[in-house]
C-alpha cells in the first residue's frame, strides 16, 4: 500500500497538531539553512548533540563509538550512513538514551541522557524506530500499539484516542486503526511503529534502517512520510546503509568504526567515489549510473539529482 | 501468510459487536460462571441452557460459525477422544458387547454424546472469548480481577502484560516455526515418520533455533518498550477504560438465566 497524495495532505495537518499539543515542539525549526522548515524563529539549543562520546559493548571488543562528537540541528533531516559494523545502530541507542556513553556525553534537547531523571524526557523527546517491526508491535491491535507510549506516559484516555488518530492519520494508516497487526504488510507495520512514536510527540524521530526488511514501495512509503514529518518541523535522523535512501537527506555523517570518515550534503559525500568503495558503501544509482556512462565516454556531471542528471543528459 | 493457519485456538478476531465492546472483567466472569455450569450440566437435558447461550452469544458477536468451528479444530481429536473412552468405559443400559472391562453399551453412547457435546461448548466458550477479547484487554481484565493480590505483593499489572506479549508473539513464534522446519524439511530433514519418540527426537533441532529467536525478539521487544517509555504497572493510563455498561448488565442477567435454568432442569427433570 503506498500513501496516495489525497493522505499526504491530510496528514500534514496533523502533524502540525500532535506538535502544538508538546510545549517544546510547537516553535522549532532548524537554525540551519538546510532544514526543510524554515521561516520560524531558530532555538537555540541543538536537537542532538554528542560530545566526544565513545561506547563499547565489552572491553574485549574496543569502542563501537569511538570520540564521536557531532551536532543535529532542530529541524534537520540527516543521513547517517556506514557499513556493517561502523557503529551506526549503536548511535541510534545512545541518541534516545537506550545506552548511556560510556565516555563523554549525549545531549538531547540539552538534557544529558545519563541522567537518570532525564530518562524519560530523553526516550521521549528523541524517538527511536527499529529496523523489525515485528519485534516494535506490543500488542495485535494497531490502536492499541499506537496508544503504548501514550498509555505509559500516564495521559487522559480523550488524549490517547487523539494521539492515536492524528499519529496514525500523519502515516496514512487511519483507516487501520482497528486491524490486527499481523495483517499488516511490512511497510503498514513500520509505518504503525512510526505513529506509535509520533504518539509520544517527539521532537526527534529517529529511523534505525527502518527499510532494511521492507520491499522498493515500502522503503518508499517510509521515506515520504519521514520528509513529510520533517517538512512540520520534526528533526529527523535517518540511519542506514541504503545509499538511494539518503540521498533526500539534508545532510550526510558517514561513519565507519565509530568514527566521522566524512560529512556534508549529499552531492559532496556521494560523489566521493575513492572513500566510497573504500567503506565499501554502494553508490546511489544516479552516481553509478554517471561513473558507468563516463566510462563509456559519455560526459555527465556527478550528481545525486536525478533530475539535474536527466536534463544533462538529454542536452 | 497463511491467514488459515494463524487462525488459532486463543487468537483475536477483530470486528465490531456487542461482544467485542464488553468489560473484559465480565467475560472472564461470566466464562468461569459458563465452565462450571458446564461442569454441573450432566444429562442431555442440562446441556439445553448451555446450548441456548451459546447460540445466542456466537450469534452477537459477529463471528461467522466456520472461523469458530476452525479455530476449536485442532483440539477435535481430544473430544474424538474422550467420545471413544467414554463408550467403552461405560457399562449401562442395553449391553451390545463385553470384552474384560470394556464394554460397549446404549448407556456409554449417551455418556459420550453427553460428554463431547459438554467438551465442544466449553472449548466455543473459551475460544469466544479470545476471539471477541483483545489479548491487552483481556490481560487487562485478568490484572483487575487478580488486582488484591497486588498486596500480596504479586506484580499482577507486569504479569498481565506478560501474558498479552506471549498472545501478541504466539503468531509470530508459528510462523517462525513453520520456517525452521522449512528450512530443515528442504535439507532432508522428515517430522512425519517414525514412532513418536522418533518424531520427538526430530523436534529437538526446531527447538534450538526456535528458543534463540525468542531470547532475540524479547531483548529487541524489551528496547522498543523502553523507547516507549514503558515503566511498569504504575501510573499507566488506558485508551479504553474498562467500565461495566448495560451490555455487560445485560450478559450477566443473562448467565443467571442459563444457571437458572440448568438448575430447574435439574430438580425437576
Amino acid at each position: 500500500m503506498s500513501i496516495t497524495e489525497n493522505n499526504a495532505s491530510s496528514s500534514t495537518s496533523s502533524v502540525a497538531d500532535i506538535n502544538a499539543t508538546s510545549s517544546e515542539s510547537s516553535s522549532l525549526s532548524s537554525p540551519s539553512s538546510t532544514g526543510s522548515a524554515a521561516g520560524i524563529e531558530a532555538a537555540a539549543e541543538p536537537a542532538i548533540t554528542f560530545d566526544h562520546v565513545s561506547y563499547r559493548y565489552s572491553d574485549e571488543d574496543g569502542n563501537v563509538v569511538d570520540d564521536l562528537t557531532l551536532s543535529i540541528a532542530r529541524g534537520e533531516y540527516v543521513a547517517i550512513v556506514g557499513s556493517n559494523g561502523s557503529g551506526k545502530s549503536t548511535v541510534a541507542k545512545l541518541m534516545n538514551g537506550i545506552y548511556q556513553p560510556d565516555e563523554g556525553v549525549v545531549r538531547v534537547m540539552g538534557r544529558d541522557t545519563s541522567d537518570e531523571s532525564q530518562r524519560f524526557y530523553v526516550r521521549q523527546h528523541a524517538g527511536l524506530v527499529f529496523q523489525d517491526p515485528d519485534d516494535q508491535m506490543i500488542t495485535s491491535v494497531v490502536a492499541d500499539d499506537v496508544a503504548f507510549g501514550p498509555e505509559n506516559l500516564g495521559m487522559e484516555p480523550a488524549e490517547i484516542a487523539r494521539r492515536v488518530e492524528t499519529s496514525l492519520t500523519a502515516v496514512a494508516m487511519q483507516d487501520f486503526s482497528s486491524r490486527e497487526t499481523d495483517n499488516l504488510s511490512g511497510g503498514q507495520k513500520q509505518r504503525v511503529a512510526i505513529a506509535g512514536i509520533l504518539a509520544m510527540t517527539p521532537d526527534v524521530l529517529i529511523l534505525d534502517e527502518p527499510g532494511a526488511m521492507l520491499d522498493v514501495r515500502g522503503r518508499r512509503g517510509i521515506r515520504r512520510v519521514s520528509h513529510e514529518l520533517n517538512a512540520q518541523g520534526i528533526t529527523v535522523v535517518l540511519i542506514t546503509h541504503f545509499m538511494d535512501e539518503a540521498i533526500s537527506a539534508d545532510r550526510v555523517i558517514v561513519l565507519d568504526r565509530g568514527r566521522i570518515v566524512t560529512q556534508g550534503s549529499t552531492t559532496e559525500v556521494f560523489t566521493h567515489h575513492e572513500l566510497m568503495s573504500r567503506l565499501r558503501l554502494e553508490e546511489p544509482f544516479s552516481v553509478q549510473l554517471t561513473a558507468a556512462l563516463r566510462r563509456r565516454g559519455t560526459y555527465a556531471p556527478f550528481t545525486v539529482d536525478e533530475d539535474l542528471l536527466q536534463d544533462a543528459l538529454c542536452r | 501468510m497463511d491467514s488459515n493457519r494463524m487462525l488459532v485456538f486463543g487468537s483475536y478476531y477483530a470486528t465490531d459487536s456487542v461482544l467485542h465492546r464488553m468489560d473484559p472483567r465480565i467475560k472472564l466472569t461470566i466464562a468461569v460462571v459458563y465452565m462450571i455450569t458446564a461442569i454441573i450440566a450432566v444429562t442431555l437435558q442440562g446441556i439445553i441452557p448451555l446450548a441456548v447461550f451459546t447460540v445466542v452469544a456466537v450469534s452477537l458477536s459477529n463471528i461467522p460459525w466456520r472461523e469458530l468451528f476452525n479455530s476449536i479444530k485442532p483440539l477435535l481429536f481430544i473430544m474424538a477422544l474422550a467420545a471413544i473412552f467414554n463408550i467403552v468405559a461405560t457399562n449401562e443400559g442395553t449391553l451390545y458387547w463385553q470384552w474384560g472391562y470394556f464394554a460397549i453399551s446404549s448407556g456409554g453412547f449417551y455418556n459420550a454424546l453427553v460428554f463431547t457435546l459438554r467438551i465442544g461448548l466449553m472449548l466455543f466458550a473459551a475460544s469466544l472469548l479470545t476471539l471477541t477479547t483483545s489479548p491487552i484487554d483481556l490481560a487487562d481484565g485478568l490484572a483487575a480481577i487478580m488486582r488484591p493480590l497486588t498486596r500480596l505483593g504479586v506484580p499482577v499489572q507486569e504479569l498481565s502484560m506478560m501474558v498479552s506479549i506471549a498472545f501478541r508473539f504466539l503468531p509470530t513464534f508459528l510462523d517462525e516455526y513453520y520456517k525452521v522446519k522449512g528450512a530443515q524439511e528442504s535439507r532432508g530433514a522428515c517430522f512425519d515418520q517414525g514412532g513418536l519418540i522418533k518424531r520427538l527426537k526430530l523436534l529437538m533441532p526446531l527447538l534450538a533455533p526456535l528458543f534463540a529467536s525468542a531470547f532475540r525478539h524479547a531483548e529487541k521487544l524489551a528496547q522498543a518498550m523502553d523507547s516507549r517509555c514503558y515503566r511498569g504497572g504504575a501510573d499507566r493510563t488506558r485508551l479504553h477504560p474498562m467500565s461495566v455498561g448495560r451490555a455487560d448488565v445485560l450478559a450477566l442477567l443473562f448467565t443467571a438465566a442459563m444457571v437458572a435454568g440448568l438448575i430447574v432442569i435439574r430438580v425437576f427433570w
